[in-house]
């Protein structure tokens, strides 16, 4: 391990093209909303009557003002069932997937093939395809023999994001999952065979625990992306729909208004829920996401 | 490429006899697990795949049939005059290139960015390497879709100093989705830098070899099946995405890519939903190619960062 000063200018070297467009891409515009955020812009009165127009510091107003919102915790709320429960089935489902695309023998690249492919679709593409099955005189009714404006507002809105969500990104904790299951060696099978382990109990006390550091990973990957879900319920329900706005669709929407002030709290506040997701979630199950235990251990060893 | 044998293939594992394991009852029963798995998997792939057989369905069926009261899961009269809507849009050939373009070039980069810096993240040990590694992590929770304002403006003023870079340029879809599918690349890249052995580095190094010529001779090889990988990711995030194209690409129509094409025929009152789903066609089959060329990979290389 190269542990000199030449070591950190090499490394530094081979960094500089990932960080500089990091910074441009991901830096500058978090940095632009934050001073936003402060600010306020267009026409308004004070209290003395007069008008006052331009840029204005603000403060935290556009905060208060966010956590003040009705439509605020709406979105908040949203954002969070979805998230919860999206991951939540795309977990099992996932998992399931995995195990049956490990185990399928016949047609095994087929099925894999056919099990991925909603991931590798356009969200875009996915949320028309799922707008053209949920629409009032679409298959799903038909299929279903109901009567439901699927996409329009209400609990079936949000039933319709969660089923496309959880059929479009099951695939990706599948992918993740399969992974995980081709490093267990199949001797650990043997033996819980040989020792009389029913399929279910080999499932619970063997590919469970063992699968457990990819799984995490997935869902770590998971929660990220359900916490700023954006264009599926954007392209299947619609903007400015209640039930399924999220905090990102909020966000977006404010900007759109030219309010860009509350917009940039909107997302602020987004990013530091999804930072305290991802923290206590590390916190909690994957101490060792990081890898940096193991990196720590390997260098006291050898020091 | 895809016929590059990766190591983490999988194992063909199950009803396949090993020598530890040939005795007859268990085989039998084994081979019945098996059987059920394999319907099990059919029926999975027949229900996830239900939609997408709808949407070609749609796709090829004549202009009356498309939206009936009674829709049928088949069509007695299959037609492509969806698919001729569909390329009579002005410059759809051109929509089609401009997306291969900023895909391609989206791959390309990040797969060399990615490499030299999980290169760097994983095998060299400096002061901020754990810092830098939270701030990946961190660069994967902004909420990118609420920030397109700053984005925007960030663009237009790179546009004024870099032109390829600006407003209305390819360039410019390139950059934004080079940044945000680095950091996911650079965590799956990681787990398969990290089990090339590091023996393998310091005997590159007793024979005499640079830095670099350890990185491009001896590791970038080894690492290329991961990197194969992660393109899937680049390429699909790359290619899928409606929102950058709809606001960085603001007035220069030459340089719109294929999800815009779909807008068309989105209409207030009355969607085409037949040249819709032609589109959603067209724009599904290269990720397919792409996805079935390397799939084998992509399980291979998941493993590479899940091991990590």
């Amino acid at each position: 391990m190269n542990t000199t000063a030449r070591a950190g200018r090499t490394a530094a070297l081979l960094l500089s093209p990932t960080f500089l467009v990091l910074a441009l891409v991901v830096g500058y515009p978090l940095l632009a909303a934050l001073r936003e955020s402060l600010h306020r812009s267009g026409d308004e009165l004070d209290e003395s009557g007069f008008i006052v127009s331009g840029d204005r510091f603000v403060g935290l107003d556009n905060y208060a003002d966010a956590v003040g919102a009705a439509r605020f915790w709406t979105a908040f709320a949203n954002t969070t069932v979805f998230t919860l429960v999206t991951v939540a089935i795309e977990v099992v489902l996932g998992t399931a997937m995995a195990v049956v695309m490990h185990r399928a023998m016949r047609g095994r690249g087929l099925v894999r093939a056919s099990i991925l492919v909603p991931w590798a679709i356009p969200t875009a593409v996915s949320g028309l395809l799922w707008r053209w099955i949920f629409q009032a005189d679409g298959v799903a009714n038909t299929l279903l023999g109901t009567d439901l404006l699927w996409t329009s507002d209400g609990w079936p809105a949000k039933i319709a994001v969660i089923v496309a969500d959880s059929w479009k990104t099951a695939p990706f904790v599948g992918l993740l999952v399969l992974a995980g299951l081709q490093l267990i060696p199949n001797d650990v099978y043997e033996a819980a065979r040989l020792d009389g382990a029913s399929a279910w109990q080999q499932f619970r006390r063997v590919t469970l625990p063992l699968v457990k550091p990819a799984l995490l990973v997935a869902v770590l990957f998971r929660l990220l992306d359900a916490l700023r879900m954006f264009d599926l319920p954007f392209v299947l329900v619609g903007p400015q729909k209640g039930a399924v706005e999220t905090l990102s669709m909020l966000a977006w929407n404010e900007a759109n208004q030219v309010r860009y002030g509350p917009a940039a709290a909107y997302s602020v506040i987004l990013f530091l829920y999804v930072v305290v997701i991802a923290f206590v979630f590390v916190k909690l199950l994957g101490a060792d996401l990081l890898g940096e235990r193991r990196a720590r251990r390997r260098s006291e060893v050898s020091a | 490429m895809s016929t590059v044998d990766t190591p983490a293939a999988p194992a063909p594992a199950l009803g396949v006899a090993r020598p530890s394991g040939g005795q007859p009852p268990r085989r039998r029963r084994r081979r019945r697990g098996s059987a059920r798995a394999d319907v099990l998997g059919l029926v999975c792939a027949a229900v996830i795949a239900f939609p997408l057989y709808w949407m070609v369905l749609s796709a090829v069926k004549p202009e009356g049939e498309v939206q009936s009261l009674n829709p049928r899961p088949w069509t007695l009269r299959p037609a492509l005059d969806s698919f001729q809507r569909l390329f009579s849009v002005n410059d759809f050939g051109r929509y089609f290139l401009n997306s291969v373009i900023v895909a391609v070039v989206v791959v390309v980069l990040s797969a060399g960015c990615a490499f030299l810096a999980a290169t760097a993240l994983t095998r060299f040990r400096f002061r901020l390497r754990g810092a830098l590694l939270v701030a990946l992590l961190v660069a994967q929770m902004i909420p990118v879709e609420s920030l397109t304002i700053p984005l925007f403006f960030l663009i237009r003023n790179l546009g004024d100093a870099v032109p390829p870079l600006g407003l209305n340029q390819l360039g410019a879809l390139v950059l934004v989705h080079l940044g945000l599918g680095l950091p996911f690349t650079i965590w799956m890249l990681r787990g398969f830098v990290r089990v090339v052995p590091e023996e393998l580095e310091e005997a590159a190094y007793l024979d005499g070899a640079s830095r670099w010529q350890f990185l491009t001779r001896i590791l970038f090889p080894l690492v290329a099946p991961g990197l194969v990988a992660t393109s899937v990711f680049s390429f699909i995030n790359a290619w899928n995405d409606f929102l950058f194209a709809k606001t960085l690409i603001i007035s220069a129509p030459e340089q719109q890519t294929l999800p815009m094409s779909l807008l068309v025929f989105m209409k207030v009152d009355q969607n085409d939903w037949g040249a819709i789903m032609a589109g959603s066609t067209i724009m599904t089959i290269p990720v397919l190619v792409f996805f079935l060329l390397v799939q084998r990979h992509l399980v291979a290389g998941t493993a590479g960062a899940v091991k990590g």
